[in-house]
């Protein structure tokens, strides 16, 4: 799967967590773009993308997240 | 969000955290019938999660909350030193969320067992000093979690014997925590070494979790512990329900009795499946201890379920339960008609059936029925019903032990009514006796349970704490009584609660109100009689009233009129207002003999 279809799958993820049906992230989106995106609203999403793909993140990992494309990648490789 | 229901009920998903948003929403929508509460959350870790899901869990009961949250692992130092914020704020609860990444030192290994003694004794002080000024500083309901074992064990086994071993002083402070709840009325243990356990403690206790968010549990066991502490407060709030409405064929035994015969039912030691049903019977039975009501509604010829459990291996015996319809009616018109008996609403049974059609069919016909999924395997029933907290216990009110009897009572007056052509003479020939009188401890549990409880005879509906009820007992601008209410089939216990306060010569009314299952028995005109005397005794003119509608209490809109009250005020809403000069009341009781409590000092 590629990053473009990931980003469409785990959209609801995001949609659910910031209450907006209109959202939309792209790779390129930063937490500090969306509103409420805090350390809690972080954890959630995490969480949400582990129950949809059923693997776990490690530490290292979820702490060099600088964007959601960092996670796409990262998600794409424990899938793969 | 038609499948709401799914993300509210155990087992949780990820589901109910992540919509979390949407899920408040709809709840909100969907009454506004509300019991406010603030609610305050000291944590040793962040708790934002768990304060979501328990404010959905809350919000789910019908009960809505202010919170208050401690910053990350500020549990104690909110608590313990002066908190201008948290006094503002006035808890109703206070609850504290810690775990074993609380506790800052364990034994080490080269410990002497006095000095593991005493660094027992340290870690429950830090938590017991904390209660105690609590209860001090702010009168409130304390709900705090007990210890989680930790997910790795230096010694292995011996970590539970040994008096080094982390698992063996977690038992040791459990057990202290234990104590110190039997000894304290207000205080509730949130038991997470039990939930742990059901949860799986090395998902339970996520290391990543910690690390990453400095959350524990981790984020996926919140919404367990959250509802958990939910039980304890919808239960502390008269929440709980109170009765049973039990299928019999492959619900109770196993096999239909009308085509098999009583010889050929699935029940007792014999197989594995009659293993299962017989188990099942037992838990029900240890319900009835608890004060819980069983009824049977079954789709049987009644010789046919009788036959059934007279069954010499039934567990439950036919007089195990209080009402029994086996006939061929609808379910929903046999648990009205049980609900109307017993005077519950419909929505305080537990409707278990092994058939799906009549569960979906009870929670189309009644209004918040509660029926739990529980499938078709007898081995099931037991674990679905018991995560659902549905009899959570928190008091034992004496009240509670002779409940079932009460509602058996009740049931002979019912007959007894039918004999009579004029309802006066009905009630002359109940010769009752009433003890009215400003509260005394011994009855602040069952007060409490009854403030939460009563939403139909409740012009009000506001909630008490048992704190706030002791408080309002010793205050002396408070009139306050309890009615206790005695007739020749029995005692009925406390069944109506009065609170005005007094300001000048002007008593406004704060709460009235009267178990259902008293209703039409001339009660209230007693009640009424003893409040205005009490009001003459304090030189009061007016008494103040006010009615306040809710979904429940719709038969109350009058009551102050019948009672000789004139009508002040209506606002758009129906709220009303009402007064009485105390010159112009004329005694109305005639039917009640009154008993004073002569041990009792009045003021």
């Amino acid at each position: 799967m590629d990053s473009e279809k990931i980003l469409e799958k785990i959209q609801s993820i995001f949609r659910d967590i910031f209450d907006d049906e209109d959202l939309m992230v792209t790779v390129e989106t930063e937490s500090a773009e969306v509103e409420d995106w805090d350390s809690f609203a972080q954890m959630q999403i995490i969480m949400g993308v582990e129950a949809m793909f059923g693997f776990k993140f490690s530490t290292d990992e979820v702490t060099e997240f600088k964007n959601v494309g960092d996670m796409l990648e990262c998600i794409a490789r424990h899938i793969a | 969000m038609d499948n709401l229901h799914e993300y509210l009920m155990p087992p949780f998903s990820e589901g109910l955290l992540l919509k979390r948003k949407r899920i408040k929403r709809q709840l909100i929508s969907r009454r506004n019938d509300w019991i406010d509460k603030k609610i305050a959350v000291l944590g040793g870790t962040t708790t934002h999660d768990i304060k979501d899901a328990l404010e959905i869990f809350l919000l789910n009961q019908g009960i809505r909350c202010d919170f208050y949250e401690s910053e990350y692992n500020q549990y104690w130092q909110d608590a313990m030193f002066e908190n201008e914020k948290l006094k503002q704020f006035m808890p109703n609860i206070i609850f504290i969320h810690t775990g074993n990444r609380n506790i800052d030192r364990f034994p080490s290994l080269s410990d002497s067992r006095e000095a593991v003694d005493e660094l027992v004794d340290n870690v429950y002080g830090h938590f017991s000093d904390m209660w105690n000024r609590i209860f001090k500083q702010y009168g409130c309901i304390v709900i705090q979690n007990n210890f989680d074992y930790p997910y790795w064990r230096l010694q292995g086994n011996r970590e539970a014997t040994d008096y080094h071993g982390r698992v063996n002083f977690i038992t040791r402070l459990n057990l202290m925590f234990a104590e110190y709840a039997q000894r304290h009325e207000n205080f509730y243990i949130n038991d997470i070494n039990y939930l742990s356990a059901l949860y799986g403690l090395e998902k339970w206790n996520d290391p990543f979790s910690w690390y990453m968010y400095k959350c524990s549990p981790a984020v996926q066991a919140v919404p367990l512990l959250a509802y958990s502490v939910s039980n304890i407060i919808k239960s502390l709030l008269g929440k709980n329900k109170k009765a049973f409405a039990l299928d019999l064929d492959n619900t109770l035994w196993g096999g239909v009795v009308g085509d098999e015969g009583a010889e050929n039912l699935k029940i007792g030691h014999e197989t594995p499946t009659g293993e299962a049903y017989t188990e099942f019977q037992e838990y029900l039975k240890g319900h009835r201890e608890l004060g819980v009501i069983l009824n049977v509604i079954s789709k049987n010829e009644e010789k046919n379920a009788l036959s059934g459990l007279n069954h010499p291996e039934m567990t439950l015996k036919s007089d195990d339960f209080v009402m029994i319809k086996a006939n061929w009616e609808p379910k929903s018109q046999n648990l009205m008609e049980i609900a109307g008996v017993l005077a519950l609403t419909p929505d305080s049974f537990v409707f278990v059936d092994d058939n799906p059609a009549e569960r979906e069919l009870i929670r189309q016909q009644i209004e918040n029925a509660t029926v739990p999924e529980i499938g078709e395997k007898p081995e099931n029933f037991i674990k679905t019903i018991d995560r659902m907290g549905y009899f959570e216990t928190t008091v034992m009110s004496g009240d509670d032990e002779t409940r079932e009897r009460m509602y058996l009572e009740n049931a002979k007056r019912t007959t007894a009514e039918a004999s009579f052509s004029d309802y006066d003479e009905y009630l002359e020939s109940l010769d009752m006796s009433a003890e009215i009188s400003s509260f005394i401890p011994m009855y602040y549990s069952r007060i409490t349970q009854l403030c939460n409880k009563s939403n139909q005879f409740n012009l009000t509906t506001r909630r008490y704490t048992q704190a706030e009820i002791e408080k309002i007992a010793v205050d002396n601008s408070y009139i306050k009584l309890y009615g206790k209410l005695k007739d020749k089939f029995g005692d009925n216990g406390v069944v109506s609660v009065v609170i005005g306060h007094q300001v000048d010569d002007v008593v406004d009314v704060d709460l009235w109100i009267m178990s259902c299952r008293v209703l039409k028995r001339g009660m209230e005109y007693a009640m009424m009689d003893r409040f205005a005397e009490e009001c003459r005794r304090r030189n009061v003119n007016t008494i103040i009233g006010h009615y306040y509608p809710t979904g429940k209490n719709g038969m109350m809109k009058e009551f102050y009129g019948l009672q000789g009250f004139s009508k002040e005020d209506e606002d758009e809403i129906g709220n009303t207002t009402w007064s009485l000069h105390l010159n112009e009341y004329i005694m109305k009781n005639h039917v009640i003999d009154l008993k004073h409590r002569s041990d009792v000092q009045e003021r």
